[in-house]
């Protein structure tokens, strides 16, 4: 499957979904007034991915800052993540900075709100 | 001299919004400058002019302005431990007549000799300040702080006008040392130029000694728009904020686009919708208002809302959140999730009142306050 690859700008993320390299990335900044136009292509992509994904997929989820209409689209994105999960092996690995307390609530926010294995991992 | 800012805080914001009227606006910078500052100063000052002018070569003339300005601050700013030692940064347009302003502290040993520099460029007209720029920059005398002076004569042949300046003396030691360059983008003429000609710096200085007292870092009064958003995020990301940035910059995102997104236009044409941000530090508290115009119709929708989240016990709180992050109504409603992170990231309740205005509108004010752990 072709890759997926977006590159940051100054309120929207970097995005590497690459299958063959088993980089599933999505990194730096999310702060769009308009995320729902952003995210779009994103979701498309994993309804794709979720027919045929590898057998085990892990996604770093390491976001510095987010505003909420993102946390909105993030939620919407681990929500079909958790559909490849039927047929992959999912893990996401959730990055924030130790100082972040936030970042780290949001992620077990999410957590607890899917049934996807889930690492934190504090910079 | 006494001025009559208002003490209370609901006060203080309608005072500094109302400061700019009609299609102006004022961004103003307190605190330190240092040379990463500077830039992200710049180009936040520099998007706004552009969004409200629309001759280039005026632009550029405003842009070196300003940079020689901070760079006046920067160079000569005299390090001091005091409070006041915050220096100033604004730019204002009234009108047809934008405003540049400075304001540092100084030794008092100083103020003479640059005294002495300002008078003798005002004291020149056009052909004759163009031939001192030319000696001067024949003469290679660089002081110890690296300026002869140069940086003055340049924003005055810029402006084309005179430089108003003043001191404020602080005590045996020190001074402020305020400088203001005006530069019109018409040739209008009237009474009403000559009034804001005349008490333009004393504006600034009011509202240096507002913001000093109020302990206000940043106030920004003008029209919202995601570009501008990024940029007061932007210069507030260079502050140090004994490990708060990160909790303020985040709340900062959603209040900043609470008023991009929300807040009603009111007529103006500007991209962006008009408003105000302005943030203090106090002691081991930070507080963040935000205020923007309001239709009427809307106020009981969204003071239900607030008054709902406000009522949250944690627990509610959070299954709140969780409800509206799953919730798949439409997209653009307004879902009250900006809100509830707020309050969920302030761990206070959240303030907010709302000014009767005459006519269609009221005046939308957010607090939020952050503790120090």
């Amino acid at each position: 499957m072709k890759p997926l690859i977006i590159q940051a700008t100054e309120d929207t993320p970097e995005i590497i979904f690459n299958p063959e390299e088993e980089i599933f990335r999505v990194s730096k900044i999310s702060v769009p007034e308009n995320a729902v136009a952003f995210y779009l292509p994103i979701f498309e992509w994993l309804k794709e991915y979720k027919i045929t994904p590898n057998l085990k997929t892990t996604f770093d989820f390491d976001l510095e800052y987010i505003n909420s209409a993102s946390s909105k689209r993030l939620f919407e994105m681990i929500a079909l993540i958790e559909k490849i999960n039927e047929n992959s092996k999912v893990l996401i690995r959730w990055h924030y900075e130790k100082i972040d307390e936030d970042m780290l609530d949001l992620g077990e926010r999410f957590k607890n709100l899917v049934n996807i294995d889930f690492e934190f991992v504090a910079h | 001299m006494d001025f009559s800012y208002p003490k209370d805080l609901r006060d203080l914001t309608l005072y500094l919004f109302n400061r700019v009227k009609e299609s102006d606006f004022e961004y103003v910078y307190r605190g330190v400058f240092d040379h990463d500052m500077t830039k992200k100063i710049l180009s936040l000052a520099d998007a706004n002019i552009q969004k409200t002018l629309d001759k280039a070569t005026i632009q550029k003339r405003i842009y070196h302005i300003m940079v020689e300005g901070l760079q006046n601050v920067t160079r000569h700013q005299d390090k001091t431990e005091r409070i006041e030692s915050s220096s100033i940064f604004s730019i204002q347009k009234k009108n047809c007549l934008y405003f540049v302003t400075t304001g540092n502290i100084i030794f008092n040993e100083n103020v003479d000799s640059l005294k002495g520099k300002i008078e003798k460029i005002n004291s020149l007209e056009k052909d004759a300040l163009s031939k001192y720029h030319k000696e001067v920059l024949m003469s290679g005398s660089i002081t110890d702080k690296g300026g002869a002076g140069l940086g003055l004569i340049e924003m005055a042949r810029k402006s084309g006008k005179k430089l108003h300046y003043d001191f404020k003396f602080l005590d045996d030691v020190y001074s402020y040392f305020y400088l203001q360059t005006e530069i019109p983008t018409e040739t209008i003429e009237g009474e009403h130029i000559v009034e804001w000609e005349k008490k333009a710096l004393s504006n600034i200085k009011e509202l240096h000694e507002c913001m000093n007292e109020n302990r206000i870092l940043i106030n920004f009064n003008g029209f919202f728009d995601q570009p501008n958003v990024l940029n007061l995020l932007s210069v507030l990301r260079g502050q140090h904020f004994t490990g708060m940035a990160k909790k303020i910059n985040h709340l900062m995102v959603e209040m900043l686009q609470n008023i991009s997104k929300h807040a009603d236009k009111r007529g103006y044409t500007f991209e962006g919708n008009p408003g105000i941000f302005y943030l203090i530090e106090h002691n081991n508290q930070f507080e963040l208002t935000a205020g923007n115009y309001i239709h009427k119709n809307q106020i009981s929708a969204l003071e239900a809302k607030l008054k709902q989240i406000n009522q949250f016990s944690a627990e509610e709180l959070s299954k709140f959140y969780d409800e509206t992050l799953q919730s798949e109504i439409s997209h653009h409603k307004y879902t009250g999730l900006g809100l509830a992170d707020i309050r969920m990231r302030s761990n206070h309740p959240i303030e907010y009142f709302f000014y009767d205005l005459e006519g269609e509108y009221s005046f939308f004010v957010l607090q939020i306050v952050v503790t120090v752990k």
